[in-house]
Protein backbone atom coordinates (compact mmCIF):
# COMPACT_ATOMS: atom_id res chain seq x y z
CA UNK A 1 0.00 0.00 0.00
CA UNK A 2 2.94 2.33 1.07
CA UNK A 3 4.53 1.59 -2.23
CA UNK A 4 1.72 2.03 -4.22
CA UNK A 5 1.20 5.50 -2.49
CA UNK A 6 5.00 6.23 -2.90
CA UNK A 7 4.54 5.48 -6.87
CA UNK A 8 1.42 8.00 -6.80
CA UNK A 9 2.78 10.78 -5.19
CA UNK A 10 5.60 10.29 -7.86
CA UNK A 11 3.37 10.33 -10.76
CA UNK A 12 1.38 12.96 -9.61
CA UNK A 13 3.85 15.97 -8.50
CA UNK A 14 7.55 14.81 -9.46
CA UNK A 15 7.13 12.79 -12.91
CA UNK A 16 5.46 16.03 -14.93
CA UNK A 17 7.88 18.48 -13.59
CA UNK A 18 10.50 16.22 -14.95
CA UNK A 19 9.06 15.53 -17.97
CA UNK A 20 8.54 19.53 -18.61
CA UNK A 21 12.05 19.87 -17.61
CA UNK A 22 13.20 17.24 -20.35
CA UNK A 23 10.95 19.13 -23.02
CA UNK A 24 12.83 22.80 -22.37
CA UNK A 25 15.95 21.14 -21.89
CA UNK A 26 15.19 19.76 -25.57
CA UNK A 27 14.13 22.94 -26.89
CA UNK A 28 17.20 24.75 -25.79
CA UNK A 29 19.01 22.59 -27.41
CA UNK A 30 17.23 22.87 -30.61
CA UNK A 31 17.46 26.79 -30.07
CA UNK A 32 21.65 26.40 -29.14
CA UNK A 33 21.96 24.40 -32.49
CA UNK A 34 19.80 25.74 -35.13
CA UNK A 35 19.94 23.52 -38.03
CA UNK A 36 18.79 26.22 -40.89
CA UNK A 37 21.43 28.70 -39.07
CA UNK A 38 24.33 26.64 -39.07
CA UNK A 39 23.62 25.58 -43.07
CA UNK A 40 23.66 29.41 -44.20
CA UNK A 41 26.53 30.43 -42.17
CA UNK A 42 28.39 27.36 -43.89
CA UNK A 43 27.75 28.82 -47.34
CA UNK A 44 28.89 32.51 -45.86
CA UNK A 45 31.76 31.10 -45.31
CA UNK A 46 32.00 29.80 -48.74
CA UNK A 47 31.35 32.46 -50.42
CA UNK A 48 33.71 34.96 -48.44
CA UNK A 49 36.19 32.52 -48.43
CA UNK A 50 35.64 32.91 -52.70
CA UNK A 51 35.24 36.73 -52.43
CA UNK A 52 38.74 36.49 -50.69
CA UNK A 53 37.58 38.33 -47.57
CA UNK A 54 38.53 34.65 -45.44
CA UNK A 55 41.90 33.57 -45.97
CA UNK A 56 42.12 29.29 -46.42
CA UNK A 57 43.30 28.94 -42.34
CA UNK A 58 40.36 31.40 -41.55
CA UNK A 59 38.11 29.58 -43.57
CA UNK A 60 39.10 25.53 -42.61
CA UNK A 61 38.93 27.13 -38.97
CA UNK A 62 35.74 28.03 -39.18
CA UNK A 63 34.30 25.22 -41.53
CA UNK A 64 35.75 22.94 -39.02
CA UNK A 65 33.84 24.80 -35.91
CA UNK A 66 30.56 24.96 -38.29
CA UNK A 67 30.37 21.32 -39.27
CA UNK A 68 30.71 19.87 -35.22
CA UNK A 69 27.91 22.49 -34.61
CA UNK A 70 26.15 20.92 -38.01
CA UNK A 71 26.35 17.44 -36.50
CA UNK A 72 25.14 18.19 -33.46
CA UNK A 73 22.03 20.05 -34.64
CA UNK A 74 21.69 16.98 -36.92
CA UNK A 75 21.21 14.84 -33.81
CA UNK A 76 19.05 17.42 -32.20
CA UNK A 77 16.51 17.81 -35.08
CA UNK A 78 16.16 14.06 -34.86
CA UNK A 79 15.36 14.53 -31.14
CA UNK A 80 11.10 13.46 -31.13
CA UNK A 81 9.33 15.76 -29.47
CA UNK A 82 6.16 15.68 -30.97
CA UNK A 83 4.49 12.79 -29.12
CA UNK A 84 4.79 14.44 -26.14
CA UNK A 85 4.13 17.98 -26.59
CA UNK A 86 0.45 16.28 -28.50
CA UNK A 87 0.37 14.37 -24.74
CA UNK A 88 0.37 17.89 -22.81
CA UNK A 89 -1.78 19.20 -25.50
CA UNK A 90 0.57 21.79 -26.36
CA UNK A 91 0.25 20.91 -30.54
CA UNK A 92 3.29 22.06 -32.57
CA UNK B 1 28.64 -3.85 -49.36
CA UNK B 2 27.59 -4.81 -52.56
CA UNK B 3 28.39 -2.71 -55.69
CA UNK B 4 25.53 -0.56 -57.25
CA UNK B 5 25.17 1.51 -60.01
CA UNK B 6 25.67 5.71 -59.48
CA UNK B 7 23.65 7.86 -61.72
CA UNK B 8 25.24 11.48 -62.61
CA UNK B 9 23.25 12.61 -65.24
CA UNK B 10 20.63 11.90 -68.24
CA UNK B 11 21.91 12.72 -72.20
CA UNK B 12 20.26 11.49 -75.35
CA UNK B 13 20.86 8.68 -76.81
CA UNK B 14 21.55 9.75 -80.36
CA UNK B 15 24.47 11.91 -78.66
CA UNK B 16 26.19 9.29 -76.23
CA UNK B 17 29.09 7.16 -77.15
CA UNK B 18 29.90 3.68 -76.30
CA UNK B 19 31.98 5.12 -73.61
CA UNK B 20 33.96 7.68 -71.56
CA UNK B 21 37.31 8.20 -70.02
CA UNK B 22 36.27 9.84 -66.80
CA UNK B 23 36.43 8.65 -63.47
CA UNK B 24 33.47 8.66 -60.82
CA UNK B 25 32.98 7.82 -57.13
CA UNK B 26 35.44 5.48 -56.08
CA UNK B 27 37.24 6.52 -58.77
CA UNK B 28 35.40 3.86 -60.87
CA UNK B 29 35.00 4.26 -64.75
CA UNK B 30 32.23 6.20 -65.84
CA UNK B 31 29.79 4.32 -68.92
CA UNK B 32 26.97 5.12 -70.40
CA UNK B 33 23.97 3.10 -69.96
CA UNK B 34 21.15 3.68 -72.44
CA UNK B 35 17.65 3.27 -72.57
CA UNK B 36 15.64 3.87 -75.71
CA UNK B 37 16.43 7.54 -76.38
CA UNK B 38 17.94 8.13 -72.78
CA UNK B 39 21.17 7.15 -71.63
CA UNK B 40 22.03 7.42 -68.06
CA UNK B 41 25.61 8.07 -67.03
CA UNK B 42 26.59 6.15 -64.62
CA UNK B 43 29.66 4.30 -62.44
CA UNK B 44 29.54 1.34 -59.97
CA UNK B 45 29.48 2.35 -56.62
CA UNK B 46 29.01 0.77 -53.25
CA UNK B 47 25.84 0.75 -51.57
CA UNK B 48 25.10 2.73 -49.15
CA UNK B 49 23.85 6.31 -48.23
CA UNK B 50 26.48 8.88 -49.45
CA UNK B 51 27.19 11.71 -47.26
CA UNK B 52 28.25 15.00 -48.83
CA UNK B 53 31.96 14.95 -48.56
CA UNK B 54 33.61 17.68 -50.18
CA UNK B 55 35.26 15.14 -52.04
CA UNK B 56 32.69 12.77 -53.08
CA UNK B 57 30.61 16.03 -54.12
CA UNK B 58 33.52 17.63 -56.49
CA UNK B 59 33.85 13.93 -57.99
CA UNK B 60 30.03 14.11 -58.81
CA UNK B 61 30.00 17.69 -60.03
CA UNK B 62 33.46 17.22 -62.44
CA UNK B 63 32.00 14.31 -64.27
CA UNK B 64 28.70 16.67 -64.87
CA UNK B 65 31.01 19.06 -65.66
CA UNK B 66 32.90 17.00 -68.24
CA UNK B 67 29.91 15.91 -69.79
CA UNK B 68 28.70 18.94 -70.20
CA UNK B 69 31.50 20.20 -71.84
CA UNK B 70 29.74 18.26 -74.82
CA UNK B 71 26.27 17.41 -73.96
CA UNK B 72 22.92 18.79 -72.91
CA UNK B 73 22.61 16.91 -69.42
CA UNK B 74 19.98 16.45 -67.36
CA UNK B 75 21.38 16.05 -64.09
CA UNK B 76 20.50 13.76 -61.31
CA UNK B 77 20.81 14.69 -57.81
CA UNK B 78 24.08 13.95 -55.76
CA UNK B 79 23.59 10.21 -53.70
CA UNK B 80 21.39 8.77 -56.24
CA UNK B 81 23.15 4.54 -55.99
CA UNK B 82 20.62 1.75 -57.70
CA UNK B 83 21.04 -1.66 -56.79
CA UNK B 84 22.21 -2.66 -60.19
CA UNK B 85 21.53 -1.99 -64.30
CA UNK B 86 18.14 -3.84 -64.27
CA UNK B 87 16.83 -1.42 -61.72
CA UNK B 88 18.28 1.66 -63.10
CA UNK B 89 16.98 0.70 -66.41
CA UNK B 90 13.35 -0.41 -64.86
CA UNK B 91 13.23 3.45 -63.37
CA UNK B 92 14.26 4.87 -66.83
CA UNK B 93 11.52 2.82 -68.47
CA UNK B 94 9.02 3.88 -65.42
CA UNK B 95 9.75 7.93 -65.96
CA UNK B 96 10.91 7.69 -69.40
CA UNK B 97 8.39 10.68 -70.56
CA UNK B 98 9.23 13.00 -67.57
CA UNK B 99 12.88 12.23 -68.10
CA UNK B 100 12.35 13.02 -71.62
CA UNK B 101 10.40 15.90 -71.11
CA UNK B 102 12.68 17.96 -68.64
CA UNK B 103 15.63 16.65 -71.04
CA UNK B 104 14.40 18.69 -73.36
CA UNK B 105 13.69 21.45 -71.18
CA UNK B 106 17.35 21.85 -71.03
CA UNK B 107 18.87 21.12 -74.11
CA UNK B 108 21.23 23.27 -75.83
CA UNK B 109 21.42 25.26 -71.91
CA UNK B 110 23.10 25.76 -69.50
CA UNK B 111 23.36 27.34 -65.67
CA UNK B 112 24.88 30.26 -64.69
CA UNK B 113 24.88 31.88 -61.13
CA UNK B 114 25.38 35.49 -59.84
CA UNK B 115 26.03 36.22 -56.28
CA UNK B 116 26.27 39.95 -55.15
CA UNK B 117 27.10 40.80 -51.71
CA UNK B 118 27.21 44.21 -50.04
CA UNK B 119 30.56 45.92 -48.77
CA UNK B 120 32.06 44.82 -45.59
CA UNK B 121 32.69 48.34 -44.00
CA UNK B 122 29.76 50.79 -43.00
CA UNK B 123 30.83 54.10 -44.78
CA UNK B 124 30.59 52.43 -47.87
CA UNK B 125 27.58 50.08 -47.21
CA UNK B 126 25.74 53.71 -46.20
CA UNK B 127 27.37 55.18 -49.23
CA UNK B 128 25.93 52.30 -51.71
CA UNK B 129 22.30 52.25 -49.70
CA UNK B 130 21.82 56.40 -50.12
CA UNK B 131 19.04 56.78 -47.83
CA UNK B 132 17.62 53.33 -48.26
CA UNK B 133 16.41 50.09 -46.12
CA UNK B 134 18.64 47.49 -46.51
CA UNK B 135 15.87 45.04 -47.39
CA UNK B 136 14.84 48.10 -50.14
CA UNK B 137 17.67 48.05 -51.82
CA UNK B 138 18.21 44.21 -52.49
CA UNK B 139 14.71 44.37 -53.78
CA UNK B 140 15.61 47.02 -55.79
CA UNK B 141 18.72 45.52 -57.14
CA UNK B 142 16.96 42.05 -57.78
CA UNK B 143 14.66 43.76 -59.96
CA UNK B 144 17.31 45.77 -62.07
CA UNK B 145 19.74 42.24 -61.84
CA UNK B 146 16.87 40.31 -63.64
CA UNK B 147 16.45 43.32 -66.14
CA UNK B 148 19.48 43.69 -67.06
CA UNK B 149 20.45 40.08 -67.39
CA UNK B 150 16.75 38.69 -68.84
CA UNK B 151 18.26 39.57 -72.33
CA UNK B 152 19.88 36.26 -72.38
CA UNK B 153 17.91 34.32 -70.27
CA UNK B 154 15.01 31.14 -70.51
CA UNK B 155 14.20 30.95 -66.75
CA UNK B 156 15.08 32.78 -63.65
CA UNK B 157 15.71 31.40 -60.11
CA UNK B 158 16.50 33.32 -56.95
CA UNK B 159 17.78 31.41 -54.17
CA UNK B 160 17.71 32.03 -50.95
CA UNK B 161 19.84 35.49 -49.29
CA UNK B 162 21.77 32.82 -46.94
CA UNK B 163 23.79 36.12 -45.46
CA UNK B 164 22.69 39.56 -44.22
CA UNK B 165 25.28 40.43 -46.84
CA UNK B 166 24.02 39.08 -49.44
CA UNK B 167 22.23 41.41 -51.94
CA UNK B 168 21.60 38.86 -54.96
CA UNK B 169 21.42 35.32 -55.68
CA UNK B 170 20.09 34.30 -58.20
CA UNK B 171 20.66 31.22 -60.99
CA UNK B 172 19.57 31.76 -64.60
CA UNK B 173 19.04 29.74 -67.57
CA UNK B 174 20.36 30.76 -70.83
CA UNK B 175 20.86 29.03 -74.38
CA UNK B 176 24.70 27.96 -74.85
CA UNK B 177 25.12 30.48 -77.60
CA UNK B 178 23.82 33.30 -75.65
CA UNK B 179 26.86 33.41 -73.04
CA UNK B 180 28.86 35.94 -74.17
CA UNK B 181 25.25 38.32 -74.18
CA UNK B 182 24.71 36.82 -70.90
CA UNK B 183 28.61 38.12 -69.85
CA UNK B 184 28.51 41.37 -71.62
CA UNK B 185 25.45 42.26 -68.81
CA UNK B 186 27.03 41.57 -66.07
CA UNK B 187 30.11 43.64 -67.07
CA UNK B 188 27.58 45.99 -67.40
CA UNK B 189 26.02 45.55 -64.00
CA UNK B 190 29.73 45.23 -62.14
CA UNK B 191 30.06 48.83 -63.70
CA UNK B 192 26.82 49.96 -61.87
CA UNK B 193 27.56 48.71 -58.81
CA UNK B 194 31.20 49.19 -58.37
CA UNK B 195 30.70 48.82 -54.26
CA UNK B 196 28.79 45.57 -55.09
CA UNK B 197 31.67 42.02 -55.28
CA UNK B 198 29.58 40.50 -57.89
CA UNK B 199 30.28 36.62 -58.17
CA UNK B 200 29.30 35.13 -61.67
CA UNK B 201 29.79 31.42 -62.10
CA UNK B 202 29.24 28.74 -64.73
CA UNK B 203 28.45 26.99 -66.51
CA UNK B 204 26.73 24.56 -64.10
CA UNK B 205 24.52 21.65 -65.40
CA UNK B 206 20.88 23.50 -64.72
CA UNK B 207 20.14 21.73 -61.29
CA UNK B 208 17.95 24.61 -60.36
CA UNK B 209 15.73 23.76 -63.02
CA UNK B 210 15.41 20.61 -62.60
CA UNK B 211 16.27 17.99 -60.55
CA UNK B 212 16.24 14.13 -60.58
CA UNK B 213 15.82 12.43 -57.10
CA UNK B 214 14.34 9.30 -57.09
CA UNK B 215 13.56 8.42 -53.33
CA UNK B 216 12.02 4.68 -51.76
CA UNK B 217 13.46 1.43 -51.79
CA UNK B 218 12.92 0.48 -55.20
CA UNK B 219 16.67 1.63 -55.88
Amino acid sequence: MVFILDDLVYTLTIKPWVFMMEIIYRHSLKEMYPLDKINDALKEDRLLYEFGELTTKEYKARKKGLMAKLEMAKKVSQMDLAPKLDILGIGG
Amino acid sequence: MSLGEYVYCIIASKDAPNEFNIKGIENNQVYPLKYKSLTAIVSQATMKEYEPTDENVEMHKNVELEILKQYSILPVAYGMVFKNRAVVLGTMKKVYATLWKNLKKVENKIELGIKAIAPKEKEELEKLLDGKSLEEFKKKCETEFIECLGEATVSVKKNKLFSERLICNQSFLIEKDKVNIFTENVGKLRKKFKSLKIQYTGPWPAHNFVNIRIMGGGR
